[in-house]
């Protein structure tokens, strides 16, 4: 026997015996890894340690409401949420996570600390919480306060907003505004819908400041 | 401004692709896209099978190779991210065409040679202009264990070479190939990805895509043109040793430390003995033969802040090459590599930027039996004892919506003199220099994430050490051989 097929054998030995590694295990469809190890190991390569992500491409999760991130992630694995980004990234992400890797990550994020983003433009972010906290009583928007919580802190199905990237809470009000690929979400399109460009600018500006 | 603006403008009214040729080829880009379009959109490469996303998760703005900050990690990580999969396969193609701005006064690296000095266009260029299907490769890509992973390719070349006959024969062989071990210690405040790699270039193991040769304008007519077209060049002729894709064993360690520091080591030897399954196919004098285990070096720091990654580091090789591969007592010449590399990426949806630099610097030490006529076994090889090369690659992209993109890129090599390593006769160095450089514009559109339409256009303003009559004898010059390439590049 050559050398090369020795090698060859030996690799197939080592792929055999498939050493799983379940403290530091990248792999989705395992029940048996943590939240916690997932989270650290895949997660965060995007969504930042402990879910305070650098990158405004991808939302912020530490501090977030349990019931809107479990709601989310069940989205993207049944292809009910298909905004771009979200079938982009996440539908193959979740399509093997389990109900209780679901609501364990959930746990974990919810459970982070969340840092301060930086703030927002100031002229608009004044513009913004004016909007927040009062809604266009023109328009008929309503305050997001109402349901997201005076400082941003969201409750249950209502998302945390406070420190979230501008970037993406602007591209999320458009989704609804403009689309129903986030059917979860049906009820802000009507919220959202005569606000104006300027208005999502503002908004999420103010909202990237919240701490 | 407007002058080069109005010259390069005229070359490109020359490329007129004949009218046959170009309906062959948009009829075959048709019918790519139907193929193409009515595959199912979860069917992606086997890495995106096994993660389940999209391109754009790991590849910027969506093409190949430049690798996102997620993507880097993949890489780092061992390609274990994501469930394993049990047919890790995956198919690339690519088809085009490549036409020359000047068949028919001599050829690029052969201006007075048979087919030169006013020889047909079909000597030297047989293909000039006309549609084919370059190379096919096959990946075996993916999650082994939830610490190894592999990326390997097999690649299939159509039109390999010409029989005494004249058809021409394919030819398949090994490319690249990735094994690694990967472990990540990660908590709130730490980072640390460790890993080794076993792999058959220097410059696979990168994540950034900057001075090395696998992964960096792709795609190039190389795969294409090198026997059908074998006068066609894609940038220099001449590279450093560790820009130049030599197949070689290499097998080495590195660390990604908080995102921040990367420090890769690793040693090269010759793809024999118990490597040889990782130059298979390849011919024995096309493999680079290395005397023992020669040591390769990479650093890098990396920030990232808000839509942006930078990135700047080293690179190094220190090489003992034998002279002659097919000859493990052949004289050798020491080569040393030392360069510094850069990168800039804005990635914020929907748009993609991308800036990259490399400057490497190699200085050639050769055997006296190689370079000094005193020498008893001299072989007349190099006129002087050492010799020094200067490789710049600059390179600017844009993409919009993961779907249209441009890009601009620069190369240019530059050498000390040396008549017998750069010889007027035959090979076209009238002044014995590898000087060349070249402008290398781009437009590409993806239309789906499988398949990518593009043309490149490949501007020499220097070529073997001339801008005119670069050969000396002929009138041939460095805006002769400029190159059209326009391609489709489909991955399944």
């Amino acid at each position: 026997m050559n050398w090369s097929w020795k090698l060859a054998a030996m690799g197939l030995m080592l792929t055999g015996t498939a050493c799983s590694n379940l403290e530091r295990s990248r792999d989705l469809n395992d029940p048996q890894v943590s939240a916690e190890t997932t989270a650290q190991q895949v997660c965060s390569i995007c969504h930042g340690p402990g879910g305070n992500s650098i990158s405004p491409n991808f939302p912020r999760l530490a501090a977030q409401q349990k019931e809107y991130f479990v709601a989310q992630l069940k989205g993207y694995r049944s292809h009910g949420r298909s905004d771009p980004a979200g079938y982009e990234y996440m539908w193959g992400l979740s399509r093997n996570l389990r109900d209780e890797q679901v609501e364990q990550l959930a746990t974990y994020y919810f459970a982070q600390k969340a840092s301060p983003n930086a703030p927002g433009d100031a002229v608009l972010s004044a513009e913004g919480a004016e909007i927040y906290k009062n809604g266009v009583p023109d328009k008929k928007v309503p305050a997001c306060s109402a349901c997201h919580g005076t400082d941003g802190q969201g409750a249950g199905a209502f998302p945390r907003l406070a420190g979230q990237h501008a970037d993406y809470v602007k591209k999320q009000i458009t989704i609804f505004q403009r689309t129903d690929q986030r059917p979860g979400g049906a009820v802000m399109k009507v919220i959202v819908h005569d606000l104006s460009a300027r208005d999502v600018e503002a908004v999420a500006a103010y909202v990237q400041g919240l701490k | 401004m407007s002058a080069i603006k109005h010259r390069m403008l005229s070359q490109f009214a020359r490329f007129t692709i004949g009218a046959r040729a170009l309906v062959n080829l948009v009829m075959m880009f048709a019918a790519l896209g139907m193929v193409m379009l009515s595959l199912n959109a979860e069917a992606l490469p086997s890495f995106a099978r096994q993660t389940g996303q999209n391109c754009v998760a790991c590849h910027a703005g969506g093409q190949f190779p430049m690798l996102t900050p997620y993507g880097r990690k993949f890489k780092l990580t061992g390609y274990t991210i994501g469930s394993r999969t049990w047919f890790p396969v995956a198919l690339m193609m690519q088809a085009g065409a490549t036409r020359v701005a000047n068949a028919t006064n001599g050829s690029s690296s052969d201006p007075n040679g048979s087919g030169g000095n006013g020889g047909s266009a079909s000597d030297n260029f047989p293909k000039n202009g006309l549609p084919y299907v370059g190379s096919v490769s096959a990946f075996v890509g993916g999650k082994i264990t939830d610490n190894i992973g592999l990326f390997a390719q097999w690649t299939y070349a159509n039109y390999d070479h010409q029989g005494d006959d004249g058809r021409w024969h394919s030819h398949s062989s090994t490319d690249q190939f990735d094994l690694r071990y990967a472990d990540r210690f990660t908590g709130d405040n730490r980072d640390l990805i460790i890993g080794a790699s076993l792999n058959n270039n220097v410059g696979t193991t990168d994540v950034w895509n900057t001075f090395n040769s696998p992964f960096q304008i792709v795609p190039t007519p190389i795969a294409l043109s090198s026997a059908l077209q074998p006068n066609v060049t894609y940038g220099p002729i001449n590279k450093p040793l560790i820009s130049s894709g030599l197949v070689a064993a290499g097998t080495g360690a590195y660390m990604f430390w908080d995102n921040f520091i990367y420090l890769e080591l690793s040693g090269y030897r010759s793809a024999n003995g118990v490597f040889s399954f990782m130059s298979q196919g390849i011919a024995n004098d096309a493999t680079t033969k290395l005397r023992g285990t020669n040591p390769y070096l990479r650093m890098a720091l990396n920030h990232e802040w808000g839509a942006h990654s930078a990135m700047i580091g080293l690179h190094g090789l220190n090489a003992a090459v034998y002279s002659d591969p097919t000859d493990l007592s052949s004289p050798l010449i020491k080569s040393r590599d030392i360069g510094i590399d850069g990168q800039y990426q804005y990635i914020l949806d929907p748009h993609t930027v991308s800036a990259q630099f490399s400057y490497t610097h190699e200085n050639k030490k050769f055997n006296d039996a190689l370079w000094n006529t005193n020498n008893p076994s001299y072989l007349g090889a190099a006129a002087n004892s050492s010799a020094s090369l200067n490789y710049i690659k600059l390179n600017g992209t844009y993409i919009y919506r993961a779907t249209y993109g441009t890009s601009l890129s620069f190369v240019s090599v530059s050498g000390s003199a040396d008549n017998l390593l750069y010889p007027t006769q035959a090979f076209g160095y009238a002044n014995n220099t590898p000087n060349t450089r070249v402008w290398i514009p781009e437009v590409f559109w993806t239309p789906i994430q499988h398949l990518r339409l593009g043309a490149q256009y490949y501007h020499y303003t220097q070529y073997n050490g001339g801008r005119a009559n670069y050969d000396g004898t002929s009138s041939r010059a460095a805006k002769d051989n400029d190159t059209l390439f326009v391609y489709a590049w489909v991955a399944y």
